[in-house]
């Protein structure tokens, strides 16, 4: 496979950036201050990528698990990269994975994921068979019926799940040396829909936005398991009586749950006007997938949560990266406010190039997003509003709020914009916008309350694309190395003794076992969680006991590990650093994150880089380059007064 | 007379609308809400600019006991009238309206001088400097004109030019101004939430007064032009020193938007109302002395002082016009500090109500394409024949929907003109090109035009109604086969002193051969999605001037049909014919037919039978022609009833009445927009 990769970044422009970092990126030879007192290999000085990375005789040993370009897959290993050191993401797929095995709503295929990644494992061949072994154990026992194109969903949430183990494992072993295939995803992904197919860039927002509507209709998957087999434990065990209760219960949640599925892909309406400012729901209601997830509500399956243990909903998903939109029309002449609520899961940005300059005070990147965001147009002139109360065209005001805001947030600059002519291309819009590391609140609870807002956004990740169009050019993610143990801490999975027949019972178990058997049985033992001051004192447990119990096992199987980083940072700084932003628990909040001690890795496919916040924000900041650079997606996890992330 | 500057170019530049209202030719009833109000002391008179189109003047002591106020309308805006002013001392009145004109009438006889065309969007409001005589217009397209009122109203046809300055700025739409009498100062309030100030003389931007957070809907500038008071969608009323440059004070007496306010002549006392509907009298030197006047019963749109302040008239929303008695208790209000100003529950009631009637608020086109079933605020239900330009019935207080379910029938017409409701009256648009407005073939017996000797006559909707509503203008007349210099003189007399004469098929009358429309129908052209170009009363179409502007205006598409008396082309269905798999014909080739829309399936039968199946030629297979031809011999009903008794014919596997058209089972059966197939299966 050709590997195909332009330049990253002019090297003047590079040069620059890296004196001005100091030599943060040499690293010393390895002291034994490392987080997790594994065995580390990574004894080496870190060459510059500064030189010319012509056969170098040793290859760098990056410090986390690297995705090979399989030929112009530079968009998938962005997202992944960026998925992967998603707070929380890891964990809550890893739930998602396991309950899909568990339900057996997937056939587990064993020993075959743990090779999955490398070229061997990713051959075709091999691929089908496990695909087609998946059918007959599709819930035949159960009666649910699952239509072949949700199964490739499952079959894509599982290749996700499997690739995350991959790299962590190789992490955990310190196996870097070569990097992985994310082959089997791009072929689940590939399967499940047939733009990805063929060697062609791709947008990468397009593909993390399929991606995270696949992983949700598995989350909605494995909510129907649970209940076909709770309904199960209801009709044996609880009389004939009570059950009908709960089915009537039951009916009137599945309507209102249709009702909110219907809002999640909110159909075409026929206000005109609406798409003037398309809130990033375009790329959903044009998703193949929808089309058919129309007649999914198949008449043998009962789809709804019936009591409160699986209320809690599974859609981590729609938990994490659903908002709700509210777009207000004012009539002018009448002063009518009509409202029109939508749900997104990203929000897409207009560039506007008159941002700092003019008349104004000069904004904070993060009031300047947020008036973006908020933007108040009117409608006129020759756009004028039908107001149904004056009947006729009047003027309006529309105005758009956020009702509720994810705890992740996915800004996509609209770089791309289309253009009609003879052909109908995409061009690209190189404006400079700011990228700001934090960004206030603006939802419509804490824009009522300006002085305080309850949270605020951090930044965590962002995508860069570079080139002059969509098709043509490069993606590169930049992610912060937030260590995950937080997201681990006090899961409510992992808290769960069992104690009945309950199917949760069952299912933790099944976790536990599928949980040893992933980590393969060696890996538990290294395992020690990280040096942090909230969980020093559990590190002191061995690994044979029960983790403690706010811990989820998970972390073991599928989570990001990153090697140390800047080893020539003191040890205290490096306590300062992991408590305020690892240790929500201890109480220990600490206001003042300092921002320049967040490290930031450069995943360029095969090429990992180390950052620091300094080097990051020069990256980001206004003056003139001659690359074309230029961040795409934004992603923000909501962090509470504390700092912490907000689970 | 009611213009100037004409521009003879327009016709060419953009797509014309054809468009008339069906209304009563007298409307004494203020059909929807009134947006402005003027009260002449001298004569006691109120001028009301309604929403309905239409200025009213109302008599305010009429001498007889029938409390019937109305005196005259004052008729040629084509939409809402946004503002009014009397000037002259009562002896004119301009007006400002959405049709994006601003009219200057002769305010004692009522008639239109003449129209002004600078504003590019809907004009939102005017400004009176009274000791200059001069009147400032503003609105949607950001402009602010100055007219001098002496050079309007000396405005002829030949010296129908005027000089106007503009005071240019504002960035927003205009939805508010002020002038102090002596015309030294005036402000403009927009979406933009700033006050801006210029210097009417020297046409020079004075400042920007900032504070509001919201559209600003009012401005009164006090005499000296040192002070002004503004209100505000925010609900909030500003009083700002010039001077100064700033809010002196700012008062929350509304819970809603303050859209209209009134002072007296010191300037120390306001009335001001809003959405909130109340009414309330605040003294500007202290603000917490106020007062609640009235609540009315819908948003205040315009109140109005007369100048002894003894009464203030309240226009709202609804159609009634009401006057509220003022008493000494309300003005006096801060040399008597009432025990509690701010819940007084004396409120007044109105000591006069101009009655409004009922303005339309919802319409449903039946599927003949023709009938229009109203429901007004009232409630009531009328019926209107779109064709015939007129109110067919009224059937109360009912359902609405019920009622189009009732009256629907099985049967496609293509749409020919859309509905708009924004005056409270039925305006038809006509469809804006000729392809949509002649869309709609109908046969002339089946829609009632015509009795049994011309069975076959197809005429066309779209046609008929604009040789209506032009049968006046004399164009067509003379080009008529009979020329009639009489005809066009007669124009006022109306339609009836032309009775139809047909006589050997030739028709020897304007208009068309069936009917005619009510002659005070107004007929309106307009460019596409805007500006009115030309209105005129049906009738009035035969008067010379009106003649030349109609030859000016009159888009070529129409005059093609109106004078040249050209058809409308005919509208062509393609569809298969092939036989029913149960009739065990096999089909030879799968031939592609177009017919004529309103092609009956009768025909259709007749083909099949004759052609098809070979009982008279067994020769051609439906070629275009054939089809043609058959449905071109009118005189073959034998043939036809013999053949409905051989053929049925199906689509989608339902058997289709012979007494359907083309157009109608493909919308109502096929429902698809590929090609039509029909079935055909003989009767065994």
């Amino acid at each position: 496979m050709q590997n195909i990769r332009p330049n990253l970044l002019d090297p003047m422009s590079l040069h620059v950036s890296y004196t001005g970092s100091g030599m943060g990126l040499i690293t010393p030879p390895y002291s034994r201050m490392d987080m997790n007192g594994e065995v580390d290999i990574y004894d080496r000085e870190r060459p510059l990528r500064l030189e010319p990375s012509s056969n170098e005789k040793t290859p760098p040993l990056p410090p986390v698990a690297t995705l090979l370009n399989l030929g112009n897959t530079c968009f998938l290993n962005s997202v992944l990269y960026t998925l992967r050191f998603t707070p929380g993401f890891a964990h809550l797929l890893h739930h998602l994975a396991t309950d899909l095995t568990e339900k057996k709503l997937l056939l587990s295929n064993g020993g075959n994921e743990k090779k999955m990644g490398f070229l061997s494992s990713g051959s075709p061949g091999l691929r089908t068979k496990s695909l087609s072994s998946l059918t007959p154990c599709i819930m035949d026992d159960n009666n649910l019926v699952i239509n072949p194109v949700k199964r490739k969903t499952l079959v894509l949430t599982e290749r996700l799940h499997e690739l995350l183990q991959t790299l962590h494992n190789a992490e955990q072993k310190g196996d870097l040396s070569e990097p992985f295939q994310a082959d089997a995803f791009l072929q689940a992904l590939r399967d499940v829909n047939p733009l990805f197919q063929g060697n062609q860039q791709q947008d990468a927002h397009e593909l993390l936005v399929c991606s995270l509507d696949y992983l949700r209709e598995a989350c909605q998957l494995v909510d129907k398991a649970q209940n076909k087999s709770l309904d199960e434990n209801t009709e044996t065990g609880v009389n004939a009586e009570h059950s009908a209760e709960l089915s009537m219960k039951r009916g009137k949640q599945n309507s209102e749950k249709k009702k909110k599925s219907k809002k999640m892909f909110p159909d075409k309406e026929k206000d005109v006007k609406k798409g003037k400012r398309g809130v990033g729901n375009s790329s959903f209601s044009n998703n193949p997938i929808n089309s058919a997830s129309d007649n999914d509500q198949l008449p043998t399956v009962v789809v709804e949560e019936t009591n409160n243990s699986s209320s809690e909903t599974r859609d981590f998903i729609s938990d994490s990266f659903e908002g709700v939109t509210v777009l207000r029309t004012t009539c002018l002449e009448c002063e009518y406010v009509t409202e029109r609520k939508e749900s997104f899961m990203d929000i897409c940005v207009p560039i506007t190039n008159d941002c700092p300059s003019g008349d104004e005070p000069q904004q904070s990147p993060s009031a300047f997003f947020a008036s973006t965001l908020m933007e108040v147009d009117f409608l006129r002139d020759t756009n004028k509003y039908w107001c149904e109360q004056c009947v006729r065209y009047n003027e309006a005001r529309r105005s758009v709020h956020y009702e509720k805001l994810p705890r992740l947030l996915v800004l996509q600059l609209k770089r791309f914009s289309l253009s009609f002519g003879s052909t109908v291309h995409t061009s690209k819009v190189n404006d400079y916008m700011p990228t700001p590391m934090q960004l206030d609140c603006f939802c419509e609870h804490c824009q009522a309350i300006p002085d305080s807002p309850i949270h605020s956004y951090k930044l965590y990740a962002i995508i860069m694309h570079l080139g002059a169009t969509m098709a043509s050019g490069h993606y590169v993610a930049y992610t912060r190395v937030c260590p995950s143990v937080a997201d681990y801490a006090s899961c409510p999975r992992a808290k769960f003794v069992p104690s009945s027949l309950s199917p949760n019972a069952s299912r933790t178990s099944a976790e536990r076992n599928s949980g040893n058997s992933n980590s393969g049985g060696g890996i538990l033992r290294f395992f020690k969680p990280k040096s942090s001051t909230a969980l020093t004192a559990e590190s002191n447990n061995t690994p044979g006991n029960s983790t403690p119990p706010t811990l989820c096992k998970s972390i073991t199987c599928c989570s990001a590990r990153p090697r140390k980083l800047f080893p020539e940072h003191t040890e205290k700084e490096k306590d300062k650093e992991s408590s305020g932003r690892e240790s929500p628990t201890s109480g220990n909040s600490v206001n003042n994150t300092n921002m320049s001690e967040d490290v930031w890795l450069e995943c360029d496919d095969e090429v990992i880089r180390v950052l620091r916040m300094r080097e990051l924000e020069d990256l980001l900041s206004r003056k003139p380059r001659t690359s074309a650079l230029t961040p795409y997606l934004l992603f923000y996890v909501q962090i509470n007064q504390s700092g912490a992330n907000v689970k | 007379m009611a213009f100037n500057k004409s521009n003879a170019t327009h016709t060419n530049r953009k797509k014309v609308q054809v468009s008339f209202v069906i209304r009563d030719e007298s409307e004494r009833y203020n059909r929807s809400g009134v947006n402005s109000l003027q009260y002449d002391p001298q004569m006691n008179r109120l001028y009301s600019a309604g929403r309905d189109s239409i200025v009213r003047i109302w008599n305010c002591n009429p001498n007889k006991s029938s409390k019937d106020y109305y005196w005259q309308s004052m008729e040629h805006h084509t939409d809402w009238v946004n503002d009014v002013v009397l000037c002259c001392g009562g002896k004119y009145l301009i007006s400002a309206s959405s049709d994006m004109t601003v009219k200057v009438w002769n305010a004692h006889k009522g008639f239109c001088m003449s129209t002004l065309r600078t504003h590019k969007d809907y004009v939102k409001v005017l400004a009176y400097a009274k000791d200059k005589e001069q009147v400032a217009s503003a609105g949607f397209d950001r402009a602010i004109f100055l007219w001098d009122v002496n050079t309007l109203t000396a405005l002829t046809a030949s010296n129908n030019t005027v000089t106007t300055s503009s005071l240019t700025g504002n960035k927003n739409s205009i939805y508010s101004l002020g002038m102090n009498p002596s015309g030294t100062v005036i402000i403009s309030g927009s979406t933009e939430r700033t006050l801006r100030v210029w210097d009417p003389r020297s046409c020079n931007k004075l400042m920007k007064l900032k504070g509001h957070t919201d559209n600003v809907k009012c401005i009164v500038v006090n005499t000296d032009g040192t002070q002004c008071l503004s209100a505000s969608s925010d609900g909030t009323m500003r009083l700002w020193s010039l001077g100064q440059q700033r809010c002196i004070s700012t008062m929350r007496i509304h819970d809603e938007g303050v859209w209209t306010l009134q002072t007296n002549e010191a300037f120390n006392t306001v009335l001001s109302s809003g959405r909130d509907r109340r009414v309330w009298i605040t003294d500007l030197r202290n603000p917490e002395q106020r007062t609640l006047l009235c609540e009315a019963s819908a948003p205040v749109l315009r109140l109005c002082l007369t100048p002894d302040m003894e009464h203030v008239w309240v226009a709202t929303e609804e159609s009634s016009v009401k006057r509220y008695p003022l008493n000494n208790r309300h003005l006096m209000m801060s040399e008597a500090p009432a025990s509690d100003p701010m819940r007084s529950n004396n409120t007044v009631s109105p000591d006069l109500t101009i009655r409004g009637g009922a303005s339309i608020r919802h319409y449903r086109i039946l599927n003949d394409k023709r009938t229009v079933l109203t429901k007004d605020t009232e409630s009531n239900v009328a019926i209107y024949d779109v064709l015939k330009a007129a109110k067919v019935n009224d059937l109360g207080q009912v359902d609405l929907d019920e009622e189009v379910k009732k009256r629907n029938k099985t049967v496609y017409v293509p749409n020919w003109f859309n509905v708009d409701l924004k005056t409270g009256m039925l305006t038809i648009h006509l469809a804006q090109d000729e392809n949509d407005c002649f869309s709609a073939w109908v046969s002339a017996r089946e829609v009632g035009l015509a009795l049994e000797e011309s069975e076959e006559t197809k005429v066309n909707y779209g046609q008929l109604l604009l040789q209506a509503l032009l049968e006046h203008w004399p164009r067509p007349f003379q080009l008529g086969d009979e020329a009639n210099p009489d005809g066009p003189e007669g124009g006022g007399t109306g339609a009836s002193s032309h009775p139809p004469a047909i006589s050997n098929g030739a028709i020897h009358r304007p208009g068309n051969e069936y009917f005619s429309v009510a002659p005070h129908t107004p007929v309106i052209f307009s460019e596409v999605g805007g500006r009115t170009l030309y209105r005129l009363l049906c009738r009035d179409a035969g008067g010379e001037t009106e003649g030349t502007l109609l030859t000016e205006t009159v888009p070529t598409w129409v005059a093609d049909i109106v004078v040249n008396r050209n058809l409308p082309k005919l509208i062509k269905v393609p569809f298969y014919l092939l036989p029913h798999p149960a009739s065990g014909i096999k089909c030879v080739k799968k031939d592609r037919l177009i017919a004529n829309d309103f092609i009956q399936i009768r025909k259709v039968i007749e083909h099949v039978y004759e052609k098809v199946l070979g009982v008279l030629d067994t020769n051609s297979f439906g070629t275009l022609s054939g089809v043609n031809a058959s449905v071109a011999n009118a005189d073959r009903q034998e043939t036809s009833s013999i053949a409905e008794d051989k053929v049925e014919l199906l689509c989608n596997d339902q058997i289709l009445e012979p007494g359907m058209d083309l157009r109608t089972v493909r919308h109502f059966i096929w429902k698809s927009s590929a090609d039509l197939v029909l079935h055909y299966r003989p009767f065994k």
